[in-house]
């Protein structure tokens, strides 16, 4: 079994008068692509910077590739490609003279990647970043982020700023030149149905902590929301249970995850008059975020 | 490092012409930084010591220990249990609310009591207790009056030397108190004019400076007559109430520069108003050094000239005392801008020894280093995105073994300013024939300084533990130590005073150590730049 590329036990971040994480446990394995959904404020940003070394943990233990993300060596810092969520990067310069400051650190630079992105972006080469618009800001931070092939790719809210067309780009990029050479990408967002099309895994995290974990597609699939008496609801001995509430008229809600194998249960819920249906990830994550 | 390019030899050209104006404002921060700090030493020399100096230093001294002692407590406790989360911020903000404003109060009484010079301590406090308060607005306020008091203070010890009968806490004073004040707001409010108009204002700047100059020097005008002329504020009545209205202003400036910047719409363009020390609010939420922002002159420096030069070329170029044209013939500007502030200012101040001011405000270059230093860090390198993304790159240097091209660049700053300084000293007192020992003093000071200042930007590459901190401190008496010894020994006094003098000296020292010291200690810089191998 391999090692997962970024490994999180425990970790605390505390900010004066807020606790940005609170005992977060986040391991993502090599070739995911791991979609990191959240309310505003819920820690996202928090958590990448840690796991990238940018922030310390108060408490806790932080892997990256192998490494504590406070000491990376330089192989490792050259296998990660991040993003971040502001993109008030070097203004003074153009975009030509910021690539050719950054191609100067890697030995791993892919040229016509970057030439073909820029001029499929339409980015100009000699305006001052500080006169480009937001999404070209954007655009370019993502061609800087992808240009030396990173193994291990950090995304923060990467298409914020961009127009539909260019965010139909960026997932193309993503899926056709990065998801497909098996690269680890963690991907912060808040447009889900963007995150339905390139993710493999989705985290949802709520008040610093990350609540759950699965495979996308076991999510989506097996996820069911369970609508009926409490009387009937009181124990469910299968399934992982992510959130139950009982409302004032006897009725119960639960959000269900459960396999193949637990179907004929469903059935039996049906035949007594519980209501089961399916449910979208849009749904599941207001529910289980709220 | 093949093919390293650095930074801050990429500038564009293109605001280049804004140099001039952001090079005039330096001139002024300058002077103002290093009437600060020595205001802050001539006065420690000049004040009448006795046990209500002793109460007035050690009791505040005892409770910022004691608070300090708390922080530390409850930051090596992690913060994580849920009591925790629950008292400490309220508790944080009413420990250190008490604490400035008992220390305010015991000063304002001491100094309406004793009627001499001890508003310095409510100087150092309000500082000192500002630098710990949670609240940027909180600190913004106390800050400025800390300043303001700075400069009634300052006019108050000149006019006890030059009427040594009349009481400190006189109205007279407080008109003066209230011309600086016009004077700054007027600088303020040019400095404005400078940002939306750099040639006009510019000019429109330097011809108000000369005319106060001239009028001097050719009508025999005061220069507090003069003031009266330009506002008008010849009756005690107009005085008062602009007493009142002046601190009003300010505060709210205070508070409004801390909010934001004040926008206001003219001929269908949008104008930004910088309100008093205000900050840009959007640059300080990308910095992540929202936190420090305000502790010292060096940032407070490096926003201004961000502000009015409206380019951090500019800045950074200005910064590293290089000059608009970016090379070392910048070093030539620098010098002349020092010797002229030395020769120029004493003649804008009402104290007829022109040569003691002099003196005063080379006295107070040590303190400008010091705040300078806190520039340099982040001159380098802007925002936290810029940190962040050079710290994840391979090749740059995340352990204590900088850069070369930094080094390169640190030792370039560092010896610019080394001998900026030293030839604005020497013209200084070749102008106004100071004695030897004056002076001597003074370079002794700067090279201290310069040392300091090379070690401790080097420093800022490194990680900061509790016992760095400790060794900064240490770095800082060692550089510092044998400067303010020398001030000391001008002093004959008792037992009882040198014990208030040195804890005066300490609670100056704490306080140069959180300028300094508390912007890179709070993890606000990424800390991956700053790991250990």
């Amino acid at each position: 079994m391999t090692s997962p590329v970024l490994e999180m036990r425990n970790a605390f971040k505390r900010f004066p008068g807020k606790l940005a994480l609170d005992g977060s446990n986040f391991t993502v394995s090599a070739g995911r692509v791991v979609g990191l959904l959240g309310r505003n404020g819920a820690g996202k940003t928090t958590l990448l910077e840690c796991a990238l070394g940018l922030r310390e943990v108060d408490i806790g233990e932080v892997r990256l590739l192998g490494e504590s993300p406070m000491s990376l060596s330089e192989t490792a810092r050259s296998r990660v490609g991040y993003v971040p969520q502001q993109n008030d990067l070097f203004e003074w310069l153009n975009a030509g003279q910021m690539l050719a400051f950054f191609k100067a650190f890697y030995t791993r630079w892919n040229d016509s990647k970057v030439a073909a992105l820029l001029d499929r972006w339409s980015i100009p080469l000699h305006t001052p970043i500080g006169k480009l618009s937001g999404g070209e800001k954007q655009r370019l931070s993502i061609i800087r982020a992808l240009a030396h092939d990173p193994d291990v790719l950090v995304l923060d809210e990467p298409v914020a700023s961009l127009d539909p067309g260019g965010r139909r780009d960026f997932l193309r990029e993503l899926v056709e030149r990065t998801i497909e050479n098996e690269t680890t990408v963690v991907l912060s967002t808040h447009i889900l149905s963007d995150l339905e099309r390139v993710a493999s895994d989705v985290a949802i995290m709520v008040a610093g902590k990350i609540i759950l974990h699965q495979v996308l597609d076991t999510l989506t699939e097996h996820t069911h929301r369970v609508v009926g008496p409490t009387q009937l609801l009181q124990e469910i001995a299968f399934g992982k249970m992510l959130k139950r509430v009982e409302d004032r008229a006897g009725n119960t809600t639960l959000l269900l995850t459960f396999g193949e194998a637990d179907q004929g249960r469903i059935d039996d819920f049906r035949s007594k008059g519980i209501r089961v249906e399916a449910i979208a990830l849009e749904d599941l994550f207001i529910e289980i975020s709220q | 490092m093949n093919g390293f390019i650095p930074l801050w030899e990429l500038p564009l050209t293109e605001s280049r012409n804004r140099g001039w104006s952001a090079l005039l404002v330096t001139c002024t921060l300058f002077a103002s930084m290093v009437w600060f700090g020595g205001s802050l030493v001539w006065m420690s020399r000049g004040m009448r010591i006795g046990m209500d100096s002793l109460f007035a230093f050690v009791l505040p001294t005892v409770i910022l220990v004691l608070y300090w002692w708390y922080k530390f407590v409850s930051s090596m406790a992690n913060l994580c249990s849920p009591i925790n989360q629950q008292l400490t911020p309220g508790l944080e903000k009413r420990v250190a609310g008490a604490t400035c404003l008992m220390w305010l109060m015991l000063s304002m009484l001491l100094a309406t009591f004793f009627a001499n010079s001890y508003l310095f301590c409510a100087v150092v406090w309000s500082v000192a207790a500002g630098l710990v308060q949670p609240s940027r607005r909180i600190r913004a306020t106390l800050f400025m009056l800390a300043c303001l008091w700075t400069t009634y203070g300052l006019t108050t010890f000149f006019l006890q030397t030059r009427f040594s009968s009349r009481p400190a806490f006189a109205w007279e004073n407080v008109e003066i108190l209230i011309a600086v004040c016009a004077v700054s707001g007027g600088m303020l409010g040019l400095a404005g004019l400078v940002r939306l108009f750099p040639v006009v204002g510019t000019l429109f700047w330097v011809a108000w400076l000369s005319s106060i100059f001239l009028s001097e020097q050719l009508f025999g005008m005061t220069f507090t007559q003069l003031l009266y002329l330009i506002y008008g504020m010849s009756s005690q009545f107009l005085t008062h109430v602009g007493i009142a209205l002046m601190l009003i202003i300010l505060t709210l400036f205070g508070l409004l520069g801390f909010k934001g910047d004040l926008r206001f719409r003219h001929r269908q363009r949008t104008w930004q108003a910088q309100a008093f020390f205000g900050t840009h609010w959007d640059y300080l939420r990308g910095t992540g050094l929202q936190w420090n922002k305000f502790t010292g002159y060096g940032p407070l420096l490096n926003l201004t000239l961000r502000q009015i030069a409206g380019a951090e070329k500019c800045q950074r170029l200005l910064g590293f005392c290089l000059g608009p044209g970016g090379h070392w013939a910048g070093v030539l500007w620098i010098s002349a801008m020092w010797s002229a502030m030395f020769v120029l200012f004493p003649h804008f101040i009402p104290e007829p020894d022109k040569a003691e001011f002099a003196a005063m405000l080379i006295s107070g270059l040590p303190v400008a280093f010091a705040s300078l230093q806190a520039q340099l860090g982040r001159s380098i390198f802007r925002t936290r995105n810029e940190q962040e993304m050079l710290a994840l790159s391979p090749g740059w240097p995340r352990d204590q073994l900088i850069n070369s091209a930094v080094k390169s660049i640190v030792f370039r700053y560092t010896l610019s300013c080394l001998l900026s300084c030293s030839v604005g000293v020497l013209v200084a007192a070749s102008v106004y024939k100071m004695p030897f020992a004056t002076y001597s003093q003074a370079l002794l000071a700067i090279l201290l300084s310069s040392i300091l200042m090379f070690g401790h930007a080097l420093r800022d590459y490194s990680r900061l533990n509790s016992a760095e901190i400790s060794g900064k401190l240490a770095m800082f008496a060692i550089a510092m130590g044998p400067y303010l010894v020398l001030q000391i020994a001008k002093i004959k006094r008792g037992p009882i005073e040198m014990v208030a003098l040195v804890t005066g000296l300490f609670c100056c020292a704490y306080l140069l150590w959180r300028l300094t010291i508390f912007a890179k200690a709070t993890r606000v810089l990424p800390a991956a730049m700053f790991a250990k191998p």
